[in-house]
């Protein structure tokens, strides 16, 4: 069976996943998020989460469906189109989940959807679908930020530093060795970077997946890209924190309880 | 006598023109500076060219000290990486823009002005980089005036202005040589003291665009904190066209520092 998730951005699809996971608690779970392979924050946030939820391969989704017995989570971005990606629903089993904000008028959504759940309540610009925002995408993977300066980064982004953004989440790689998730939504302000159960890297740069998407208006790249780059440390700041935070384990006494 | 006390204007021309005329309008008797005059913003050989033309005594500012001697900031002047990239940033802009009288200018201004019983320095009487904080140690606060041996001490540096007062307090202190058992004990009384921080007039960090200063009675002893508005559209549009980083207009916009700084002297380095 195919549960198929599609909203505006930041409206919470992800979350309502996750959330339908923990009530439901299927059994084999798998989840597919096309046309974000480049970058798969959610998947790896789902995957943290989760850790008995497979991810399916986006090539060979058509032929694992056929196979596949347990429930199939497919996220739909809101940039994909839902009329190219029906003919795929329809070999299936397949629930059509729309999230939208509280009192949304109509929408395409509204007329795919076999059930509409509220979500996160964002104000959708009257012309959403004909002018959808732009999306930046950054891979970060092996880049290691000064929290500090992410700190800042994050607070000038949310303030429209750089263009309108309306939503904004990455997976980053902090200082202490630790990756943190960083989750924006226009209107509720987060300024929060929970870090991920991910063990502490602190050997050279981080071998794991890291990145930032930003949803908006007049997203001005080049800025976002140079300012992210001098949030980072170079291989010699790494170096010199890594050895300090080993070092600083290496002397924390053993607790035996 | 009515003195206007100005500080930090960093390279910032409209804010300092528009605090000149209003300090005109409240008809203060003589203008005192306290550093800063270049850094981040647009017009740093404009801003000491009218300052020395008025013949302002002015203070040597941390950003001034950098620009004749290089970039010696500690690096913990910073909260952060980004800050400190910011900070270099400006720093190599100003120094290939500023003009040799410039320079020669900022060379000569001194760390320290006494006059009377008023002492004006930019950071503090230690170093011109230390932030003497609003909530800083009462003990250290006073210390701090006590070194300068007047009784109002200005500063600026913070870019937040205050006005705070240190009531009378008697200080002892024992002092006990290595080489003998005796025991020295001194005993100071200090009568009441103040510490003025007068904000800043072009890199304001109090939340608006608006430039600040302080008007001083010398006679009532009666503070005044000016808050000044100007076009600062101007210098946004000058930062863009001299080719200042874009983020240093945006935050000068939103009444931010165009690049942050370490909120206290003591900040510990994590690099």
């Amino acid at each position: 069976m195919i549960v198929a998730v599609s909203g505006p951005p930041g409206v919470g699809k992800t979350h309502w996943i996750a959330r339908h996971l923990r009530q439901h608690k299927p059994q084999n779970p798998c989840y597919l998020n096309p046309q974000t392979e480049t970058l798969p924050l959610d998947a790896t946030w789902l995957g943290t989460e989760f850790p008995t939820l497979q991810m399916l391969p986006p090539g060979q989704f058509a032929q694992l469906l056929a196979l596949f017995e347990g429930i199939v989570y497919l996220e739909l971005p809101w940039y994909l189109d839902l009329g190219g990606i029906e003919p795929l629903l329809q070999r299936a089993e397949c629930d059509r989940i729309a999230i939208l904000p509280p009192h949304s008028p109509e929408t395409p959504w509204h007329n795919w959807a076999d059930q509409i759940h509220a979500g996160n309540p964002l104000t959708l610009s009257p012309d959403f679908h004909q002018h959808p925002p732009e999306v930046h995408r950054t891979q970060l993977n092996g880049k290691v930020l000064d929290f500090d300066s992410l700190a800042v980064f994050w607070y000038e982004l949310l303030q429209g530093a750089y263009g309108e953004a309306i939503r904004a989440k990455g997976i980053l790689e902090i200082a202490s060795g630790e990756a943190v998730y960083g989750d924006f939504v226009r209107g509720r302000m987060n300024d929060e970077f929970p870090a991920l159960d991910w063990p502490q890297w602190l050997q050279g740069r981080p071998q794991r997946l890291s990145g930032l998407e930003i949803c908006g208006d007049g997203l001005q790249r080049e800025a976002i890209i140079q300012t992210l780059e001098d949030c980072c440390l170079s291989d010699e700041q790494l170096h010199h924190y890594q050895q300090q935070i080993r070092a600083s384990l290496d002397r924390e006494p053993e607790v035996t309880v | 006598m009515k003195i206007a006390v100005m500080s930090c204007i960093h390279g910032n021309y409209e804010a300092l023109d528009e605090v000149l005329q209003d300090i005109d309008r409240q008809k203060a008797d003589k203008i005192y500076c306290l550093g800063d005059l270049v850094g981040y913003g647009p017009f740093p050989n404009a801003v000491v060219e009218q300052i020395r033309s008025l013949d302002i005594p002015t203070v040597q500012g941390c950003w001034d000290e950098d620009i004749v001697e290089g970039l010696n900031a500690c690096e913990c002047s910073y909260p952060s990486l980004l800050a400190e990239r910011r900070g270099r940033l400006a720093h190599q802009w100003t120094n290939q823009e500023v003009h040799p009288e410039t320079r020669e200018y900022l060379a000569q201004l001194p760390l320290t002005r006494k006059e009377d019983n008023l002492c004006f320095v930019h950071g503090s009487p230690h170093s011109n980089h230390e932030y003497l904080l609003p909530e800083m140690n009462a003990f250290a606060a006073l210390e701090r005036v006590l070194a300068t041996e007047t009784d109002v001490l200005f500063c600026g540096h913070t870019h937040i202005p205050y006005a705070r007062m240190l009531h009378s307090e008697t200080l002892q202190v024992k002092v006990k040589q290595p080489s003998t058992e005796a025991v020295r004990e001194l005993t100071f009384s200090a009568p009441l003291k103040r510490i003025i921080n007068v904000g800043s007039v072009g890199e304001p960090r109090h939340g608006r665009p608006n430039a600040t200063y302080v008007l001083y009675d010398t006679d009532t002893q009666a503070v005044t904190l000016r808050e000044v508005e100007y076009d600062y559209q101007k210098t946004c549009a000058a930062i863009l066209d001299k080719g200042l980083p874009a983020i240093f207009a945006w935050r000068l916009a939103k009444g931010l520092e165009f690049a942050e700084k370490a909120e206290d002297a003591t900040h510990v380095c994590e690099r």
